[in-house]
């Protein structure tokens, strides 16, 4: 998985280069981006890194934050599309507007597609039996963390609308999107802090009318000390890492409308001092 | 030559802008104060627990982009060179009291969404909130009568 990951950022600076070499104007930023969103995607997927995670829910956790979360932030304001579009020649690049102009990606990229397939794989993945599936079964494993990837990278990529596509959502669609996924990523925690899930080992407990007391108790029952406790700060680990990042997107968000917006008269001093 | 509307436009935004930073910190505070480090009530306490849960949560994300956009829209005043800092000061504290004040008597009293803290007299707290909010929002009508004055009569 590791060399996947060194792959694609080889591939990304070979193409950047001969883009700067052929003389295009793209800006070292997005390179130094990419770098280092590779730079996390390989910290988080390294095979010492894979067994804490498996050992140990707040490995998981860690994991989950640096691939899903931080690491595609840095990858998007790379620009690989564009990138990927400047360097291939003008008939592929022809079909790849194709393919990017047809409904299904449009589907496929709106922000609430992406939502649900993020939060809502995040929800499958915490609240149901698959977690302790894919601790189980290695081609599970893989594809979790997959779809972890390749739904923060969707997400990301579709909120902050840095690449140009035709028919973009305008920003009042993608701040609802990052609302409802601020608001559900945060619930989503406080769920996993109480109920202490995923559930290893023992029966879901969201299902079926339960009294507050019971709700909270339960689980430190049954749950042993440890397990229960490292559950717990894992829940706050993603509380608050995920937080951070859905406010770094947040703010590049707003920072590319600022850039955007050019005001189209400048009204000069109207109010000197 | 700026014109009456161009600084009107120019209070206006700033008054917004101020008050959607005034809004955003009051509900910062309840929200981390109040219903997290105190856990004295979640916006939503009708229902089980876990509604009250994912209402803070929404309260959260409100809170949150309401601050971030605000201090964008200033920035964005700022560069068109319409920004005024006096109003926008004024209506953070409008927007905060009134946010208080707004959650003290309609939240609470009206709605009957929460209750401040749950204890057998809640009568102090109420006071207490409610004032506070009434404080703030005073000083902010206060404030941007002043300075709106100040700008207009300075035209």
């Amino acid at each position: 998985m590791n060399g996947i990951v060194w792959l694609l950022g080889l591939v990304y600076l070979v193409l950047f280069l001969r883009i700067r070499y052929r003389g295009k104007n793209i800006s070292w930023w997005h390179l130094l981006s990419f770098g280092f969103g590779i730079a996390l995607l390989c910290v988080g997927t390294a095979p010492s890194m894979m067994q804490w995670g498996h050992q140990d829910i707040r490995g998981h956790m860690v994991q989950h934050l640096l691939i899903a979360m931080y690491a595609p932030i840095f990858l998007v304001l790379g620009m690989p599309l564009k990138v990927t579009l400047l360097s291939v020649s003008p008939a592929v690049a022809r079909w790849m507007m194709v393919i990017l102009k047809s409904g299904a990606v449009r589907f496929l990229s709106h922000p609430f597609t992406a939502l649900l397939l993020n939060i809502g794989g995040m929800y499958i993945l915490y609240c149901t039996p698959l977690y302790q599936l894919s601790l189980e079964r290695s081609l599970i494993h893989h594809a979790v963390h997959l779809h972890f990837f390749l739904a923060g990278y969707l997400f990301v990529w579709s909120l902050i609308g840095l690449e140009a596509i035709p028919r973009r959502p305008n920003i009042y669609v993608r701040l609802t999107a990052i609302f409802l996924s601020i608001a559900l990523h945060a619930y989503l925690c406080k769920i996993m802090y109480i109920q202490l899930l995923p559930a290893t080992g023992y029966a879901d407990r969201l299902s079926g009318a339960v009294t507050c007391k019971s709700w909270y108790m339960d689980p430190l029952m049954d749950a042993g000390y440890d397990t229960a406790s490292a559950k717990q700060e894992a829940a706050v680990m993603m509380y608050y890492g995920g937080d951070i990042a859905e406010l770094i997107i947040l703010v590049i968000l707003f920072i590319l409308w600022f850039y955007r917006k050019q005001p189209t008269v400048r009204r000069l001093t109207l109010f000197p001092n | 030559m700026e014109s009456a509307t161009n600084i009107s436009k120019a209070v206006r935004w700033s008054a917004r802008a101020g008050a959607m930073v005034g809004i955003g910190t009051m509900a910062a505070v309840d929200e981390i104060v109040f219903h997290q480090i105190l856990a004295w009530h979640h916006f939503y306490d009708g229902a089980t627990e876990a509604i009250g849960l994912l209402a803070d949560g929404f309260l959260h994300a409100f809170e949150l982009i309401l601050l971030v956009a605000g201090f964008f829209i200033m920035l964005d005043l700022r560069r068109k060179n319409c920004f005024l800092p006096k109003i926008a000061w004024a209506s953070a504290c409008l927007g905060a009291g009134g946010f208080q004040l707004f959650d003290g008597l309609i939240n609470h009293k009206v709605l009957r969404l929460h209750q401040i803290r749950y204890v057998s007299n809640v009568l102090p707290y109420d006071i207490a909130w409610n004032m506070a909010g009434l404080l703030l929002l005073g000083v902010g009508i206060l404030l941007y009568r002043r300075y709106t004055k100040e700008i207009y009569s300075a035209r």
